[in-house]
């Protein structure tokens, strides 16, 4: 369903994610966790582009969301001036053999493709048609795609129901009756119907971050990134929100959370990723992950959790 | 002695107020003023605001970028030069056109110089909202304009109010170097009056003026205060 394919996320001189790729399937609850700096939110936040990834590609049921990255793409590499270059050189010196079109690719540095002007006319071409073939707009993906934050980032400036019902009415995916009967079920359905005139302002921690989740679940999307849901909350009301999740994990949604509550992981996960310095380090079910840890890293992250 | 000082002082008063040479001074003064200040708030706004969506602006584009540097400069040199300045350039230089309205060139000078600082007025209202409200909004797939007109600005709108208040307070009382270009304005109107035969005497005039400007800062004000009071309904805990 969500296809990361090689992606690079670069911050200022540092790369947080490194060559990154994974596939997440329909239906899939799939937990990541790791040390804190180790990409785990970038990921999250790369799969519905809040953040651009540097290099490599994000697909949402066989749409692309990035601009084509060239280095997947050998007949796109290949019609670049830096390979043609590389070409020539390996020609001139007459080592062809050491230098096969796969050698080549590999020393091409992604870097050297950014700028495209500098890649000719038929690279640029050959982008342009692979995009324009495959891209999907990025806010028809994310309506697609319930997105919940930290620190919730209700609409200050509206009241609950008009947080819920804002965005479908905009969008003119439904009328503003069908928006309130769903956001009205949707409240209930959290047990805050009697909150719905009140200002955020006026709500706890819990009960803001389970109106936000009502409200990406008003956008009726086919999955759910949770972006450490609970980190901001007083333990007392983490309950409530790990409850809901739960709750919606069992109906099916296709979830992707990123959290640091292990037993939550243990609980919903279908699939846990554990990563570290940018790289997905260790991945299975949640049995393999925590009781049997292949990776010297992973054992050592789940001992210091531990004490 | 002071008896003395004191009748005189309201029989000038009076003065003022029934010779119609001086009625009709104060009036023009005010007119001008007014006209002026209205003129340069409303431009000043309109500039000001596309120059804080230009100057906040993540596009890449060429075009955008050049016009960013415009704009950056704009607000350099607005904020860099003295308003004397910047008025005698557009009167002397801009609009040196025979017979060309004062009024007019008085309104573009001001709603220049206004427009720089409520252009960096709006980009402080617009970054002192949560950029959280920015990312929600764009990750339920709201577009950025959507995302700025929905959420953003009504935000943004109530933090700006009073440093908006203090600029057009400012523009106001700034309007009174139109004399300079040989208008009259409600400063202007005082020093003719006081200089006038009848009177002789500059406290009287200047400080019936000063009321003037003193009442229409407090209307102002007033004004803005009730609609902020309304923009904040929603905030009450």
């Amino acid at each position: 369903m969500i296809s990361v394919r090689n992606i690079y996320k670069k911050f200022d001189d540092k790369y947080v994610l490194h060559a990154l790729s994974h596939e997440i399937e329909k239906g899939e609850k799939v937990v990541i966790i790791g040390p804190s700096g180790s990409g785990k939110s970038t990921l999250l936040r790369c799969i519905n582009l809040l953040e651009e990834p540097t290099f490599g590609e994000i697909w949402l049921d066989g749409k692309l969301l990035t601009p084509p990255d060239p280095y997947l793409h050998e007949e796109i590499i290949k019609s670049s001036k830096t390979y043609q270059k590389l070409l020539n050189q390996a020609q001139k010196q007459g080592d062809v053999d050491q230098n096969t079109p796969a050698q080549l690719v590999a020393k091409i540095k992604a870097e050297d493709l950014l700028n495209e002007k500098n890649e000719g006319k038929q690279y640029k071409r050959l982008m342009k048609e692979y995009y324009n073939k495959h891209h999907l707009d990025i806010n028809l993906a994310r309506q697609q795609m319930g997105m919940c934050f930290q620190h919730f980032n209700l609409f200050a400036n509206y009241t609950v129901l008009q947080n819920l019902m804002l965005v479908p009415v905009e969008l003119k995916l439904l009328t503003k009756e069908q928006a309130e009967k769903r956001a009205i079920q949707l409240l209930e359905r959290i047990g805050l119907a009697d909150k719905k005139d009140v200002y955020p302002i006026q709500l706890s921690g819990g009960q803001k971050q389970r109106i936000a989740i009502a409200r990406s679940l008003c956008m009726d999307p086919q999955i759910m990134l949770f972006d450490e849901p609970t980190s901001a909350l007083d333990p007392e009301m983490v309950k409530e929100v790990l409850q809901l999740m739960q709750d919606l994990a069992e109906e099916g949604m296709t979830m992707v959370v990123v959290t640091h509550e292990m037993s939550f992981a243990k609980k919903i996960a279908s699939k846990v990723i554990f990563m570290d310095e940018g790289k997905i380090c260790e991945v299975g079910t949640p049995d393999q992950i925590f009781n049997h840890p292949q990776t010297d890293r992973l054992k050592e992250f789940l001992q210091k959790i531990a004490d | 002695m002071t008896n003395l000082f004191a009748a005189k002082f309201f029989e000038n008063i009076g003065k003022i107020f029934t010779n119609p040479e001086y009625l009709g001074n104060i009036g023009i003064g005010l007119v001008t003023t007014l006209v002026i200040s209205v003129g340069a708030v409303i431009l000043g706004c309109i500039l000001g605001t596309i120059v804080a969506f230009v100057t906040i602006s993540k596009s890449t584009s060429p075009v955008m970028k050049v016009l960013k540097v415009l704009c950056n400069a704009y607000v350099t040199v607005i904020r860099g030069t003295p308003m004397a300045l910047q008025l005698f350039i557009m009167y002397f230089v801009v609009f040196a056109i025979r017979g060309f309205p004062p009024e007019i060139t008085a309104i573009v000078a001001f709603g220049f110089n206004s427009g720089a600082y409520v252009a960096e007025n709006i980009r402080a209202g617009i970054l002192s909202v949560d950029y959280g409200q920015t990312e929600a909004g764009r990750a339920l797939g709201l577009n950025y304009t959507k995302t700025m007109t929905k959420i953003v600005v009504p935000q943004a709108i109530k933090n700006v109010i009073p440093a908006m208040c203090n600029e057009f307070i400012a523009l106001i009382k700034e309007t009174s170097i139109v004399s300079m270009i040989g208008m009259i304005d409600l400063t202007q109107a005082a020093k003719l009056i006081g200089a006038g035969n009848a009177l002789a005497a500059y406290l009287e005039p200047m400080l019936v003026v000063a009321l003037f400007y003193l009442a229409i800062v407090y209307a102002l004000t007033f004004a803005i205060k009730l609609l902020e009071r309304r923009l904040r309904a929603g905030d009450k805990r």
